[in-house]
């Protein structure tokens, strides 16, 4: 049962209206920081509802990279937490963002977000975003993933040489294939079992 | 015509007679001294002195069908087959028209067990008793035949070993059952009968049959007489069929009146469901040397 | 003690070398549906004497892979099998040939294959018998080579092993044959996830082995997953380990027609000993980060070294993860199997706490698994334990 806060109609109405982008600029104060986001990419462990992509460039001219995964369902906290730490493997930070209609039971459960360091989002129907926990800093725990990610946004947001040492073509293949095509790419197909 | 005896008696199998007015006492004029055992019905029973084989049994009878007939025709042929000391030899068979039948067979020594239940000595023999039978029976199950009526009435309990009586409803399993398939249970005595007897689940009717009627008889044997699953030893239950359908017998009081090795072939051969007792003949056999070696 | 079997099908070679060179295995049970007959012969003789062959009859009239390069595959023999047109003749051809393709590789024993029925028929035990049983029995006995072991393969629905009085049925059918040494057994759980939780069932497959056990019958279970340490504790004398998931989980889709649609490789899982379960291999790094020792959760041999470099290709068509399963499921097994009849439930039961435990833990430090990598389904076995054990 929902609070008397008017809800969104579909998880997909709830999507489109959600800026993760603005939303991440304004709760870490990225006002320097250039970005870039995407719905649904594959080839990673889990698929996120959103991906957001912020870097800049510091004193000494090195790049800061941080990636933020995004979860987006209507109400069903524990599955949006279960993906949502997925996403944990590769992003620096993770969030469940649900219908500010319904976010009370996740509150009420606010304990696994904190032991998970899984942020928690409402949004509502004018777009406003709530913060209910702001997850800590933490590297991406499975090397492997980060370093597909990383080897893909390096060669596609920064335009730069993937003939590097040790570079796994048949992961990047996917990455690629899923950031050319738009909305949504499948997979590629593989022996039957 | 009447038919000749030499020509019937001498073959020991069955013989065919054409003359439908034969009568009983045809057939007993050719023995002397005839002394009636027994009978009722369609049956007629006789000890006679033959002048060939000694002491026989003589049984003259009428059947309700032609079916009927067949199945003691084979208990005969079957009898003839085993030719084992544990059964009695088989003589003669005669049967004439459809229905009417004449069987010369060995008189077998001793007493039924029925009237030696309270009085068999102790563990030690009724166990001999048992590896006796197992001995006797392993003929008819190696031939794949049930005997399906192992009760002590059909048990005679000579000095030397006992006999085995009464194939008249055993079943070969390989053949074509005689017995109505729509029964509520089969041929059996119900007070000695499997649970798969009491409701007639042929498929599940074989030697473990006949092992858990040995059970019943055994356990009767160390119960001093008591049915193991008769209601006033169970304290349960309207009667002894309900209760081997049930699967309730006096464990407790069985169990303080034999070794616990006993008791545990005992349990195994009175298991309810058939896969639970003695998968093979051999294996119960090997059991029960164990315990005797024990 | 129970030997432990790898169930070849595809990707076999992993299983072949990972027995020789990682001695993971006691035997193989050979399957004709990825293997050809010429791979079959080049098992080394010295195996193929502690295997057993499954002529895979499932669903007779499906001839998939490699079966057509079977004679005696009923719809190879027949030129089309159906139920109405095998007769006796056809039945003891098939019977005969099957079995002297056995023979002429002197398996550990002859298997009689069945096949496969949905639900729980009435007539499942008259057509088993009709058309393998029987023929089959026939032809052991015509060829007076009957010194092997004959085992009697049954593939049985989680429903005909739920329900006690079709259960007793086929124990009482089963235990009947004077002939047979063995059962060979295969279960089929319907919407099965990737552990089995249903606890009913459970505690029905394990009274069927051990009923089949204490008739004095051996038994041997394919297409086991993990589950197999709880089917330990009833006495199976074979259990099985394999490659991929329709090798560890049985069920018919690569014997039946194919369909149309394109299917995605399975996701690389690794298993956790600690923990009696496949995870994702993306959650390691998450578990590595809140244990103190991560060898304690993860066998570390030859295998996981390749495996935790990050630029290893987590790809269902790479042995690593597997053969590293190998490894460490032998391991976790034989340290099982080492206990007696009477102590290795309990020991079971404090494998399943163990992991149980460990599954809090790395709760309690943050760790959200998915269900598939969880530890769902320890409670259930743990409770098909102790009430299995109680109804003895």
């Amino acid at each position: 049962m929902s609070s008397q806060e008017p809800e969104f109609r579909s998880e997909k109405d709830l999507a489109s209206v959600f800026s993760s982008e603005a939303c991440i600029r304004q709760g870490f104060r990225y006002s320097g920081w250039s970005s870039w986001e995407r719905d649904e990419l594959e080839g990673l462990f889990g698929i996120p509802d959103r991906i957001a992509v912020f870097w800049k460039n510091d004193a000494l001219g090195r790049r800061i990279v941080r990636t933020f995964a995004f979860e987006v369902k209507r109400h069903h906290w524990k599955r949006a937490l279960m993906q949502a730490y997925r996403y944990a493997s590769f992003a620096d930070y993770s969030f469940v963002v649900l219908d500010h209609a319904y976010v009370h039971r996740a509150v009420a459960g606010l304990s696994h977000f904190e032991r998970a360091n899984i942020g928690l989002l409402s949004v509502r129907l004018d777009g406003n975003v709530l913060w209910h926990l702001r997850p800590k800093h933490r590297k991406p725990y499975s090397e492997h993933m980060t370093h597909l990610l990383r080897a893909a946004l390096d060669v596609h947001l920064f335009g730069e040489d993937d003939r590097r040492p040790n570079s796994n073509r048949a992961s990047e293949t996917i990455l690629r294939v899923s950031f050319k095509q738009i909305p949504i790419v499948t997979r590629p197909h593989t022996i039957a079992l | 015509m009447s038919p000749d005896p030499q020509r019937c008696w001498a073959s020991g199998r069955i013989t065919v007679v054409a003359d439908n007015t034969l009568r009983v006492e045809d057939i007993l004029r050719r023995f002397p001294s005839p002394v009636f055992l027994g009978g009722g019905g369609q049956k007629q029973v006789y000890r006679v002195d033959h002048p060939e084989h000694g002491a026989v049994v003589v049984k003259i009878g009428s059947c309700r069908s032609a079916q009927e007939l067949e199945r003691i025709q084979r208990e005969v042929d079957l009898l003839c087959d085993l030719d084992s000391p544990y059964f009695p030899k088989q003589f003669a068979f005669e049967r004439w028209d459809s229905q009417r039948f004449c069987i010369v067979e060995q008189c077998v020594p001793g007493q039924p067990l029925t009237e030696l239940l309270d009085r068999i000595a102790d563990e030690a023999a009724a166990l001999g008793l048992l590896r006796q039978l197992i001995c006797g029976m392993s003929l008819l199950w190696s031939r794949r035949v049930v005997h399906r009526d192992l009760k002590p009435a059909n048990i005679m309990i000579a000095e030397d070993h006992p006999r085995i009586i009464d194939l008249g409803i055993a079943r070969v399993l390989d053949g074509t059952s005689l017995t109505m398939s729509h029964a509520p249970f089969g041929p059996c005595t119900p007070n000695y009968a499997s649970p798969e007897q009491l409701t007639n689940r042929k498929r599940d009717i074989d030697h473990r049959s006949d092992q858990f009627i040995l059970g019943i008889d055994i356990a009767q044997i160390l119960l001093g007489g008591v049915h193991p699953f008769d209601p006033h030893g169970v304290r349960q239950g309207a009667s002894i069929p309900e209760n081997i359908f049930n699967g309730r017998w006096c464990r407790d009081t069985l169990r303080q009146r034999c070794a616990s090795s006993t008791y545990t072939l005992l349990e195994r051969m009175l298991g309810h469901h058939p896969y639970q007792r003695f998968r093979r003949h051999e294996d119960l056999a090997q059991a029960l040397s164990a315990l005797n070696e024990g | 003690m129970a030997r432990l079997y790898h169930q070849l099908g595809h990707r076999f070679q992993w299983s072949l070398s990972s027995i020789q060179t990682d001695a993971t295995g006691d035997g193989t049970i050979v399957g004709p549906r990825y293997m050809a007959p010429q791979k079959v012969r080049a098992i080394p003789a010295a195996l193929r004497q502690s295997s057993l062959f499954d002529p895979q009859f499932f669903l007779p009239n499906s001839a998939r892979g490699k079966l057509p390069e079977y004679s005696f595959f009923p719809e190879v023999l027949s030129g089309g099998f159906t139920t109405e047109e095998w007769g006796p003749e056809m039945a003891r051809s098939c019977a005969d040939r099957c079995l002297s393709f056995q023979n002429a590789y002197e398996f550990e024993a002859v298997v009689i294959p069945t096949r496969f029925y949905e639900g729980m028929p009435s007539n499942f035990i008259s057509k088993q018998e009709a058309q393998f049983v029987v023929p089959f029995l026939q032809s052991i006995e015509a060829s007076g080579t009957n010194d092997r072991p004959v085992f009697l393969q049954l593939i049985l629905t989680d429903q005909m092993l739920k329900d006690e009085s079709y259960r007793s049925e086929l124990l009482n059918w089963v235990t009947s044959y004077p002939e047979l040494h063995g059962v060979y057994l295969v279960y089929y759980v319907h919407n099965r996830q990737k552990q089995i939780t249903d606890i009913q069932f459970l505690i029905g497959l394990l009274s069927f082995v051990g009923a089949i056990k204490s008739s004095g019958l051996s038994i041997a279970i394919g297409y086991a997953n993990t589950e197999s340490v709880l089917l330990l504790c009833a006495g199976a004398d074979i259990l099985t380990v394999g490659t991929y998931e329709n090798l560890r989980m049985f069920n018919l889709k690569s014997f039946e027609e194919p369909d149309e649609s394109p299917r995605r490789g399975p996701t690389p899982r690794i298993y956790v000993p600690r923990l009696m379960q496949w995870i994702d291999h993306q959650y390691i790094g998450a578990i590595g980060a809140v244990v103190e020792d991560l060898g304690e959760y993860l066998e570390d041999n030859e295998h996981s070294v390749r495996m935790f470099e990050p630029t290893y290709n987590w790809h269902f068509t790479k042995p690593e993860p597997y053969k590293h399963y190998f490894v460490s499921f032998a391991r976790q097994f034989r340290r099982l199997n080492s206990h007696g009849a009477d102590a290795i439930v309990d020991a079971v039961l404090e494998e399943c706490r163990r992991a149980t435990q460990g599954f809090e833990e790395l709760n309690e430090a943050g760790l959200v698994f998915s269900p598939e990598s969880g530890g769902g389904h320890l409670a259930s076995w743990m409770t098909t334990l102790n009430l299995w054990r109680g109804g003895r």
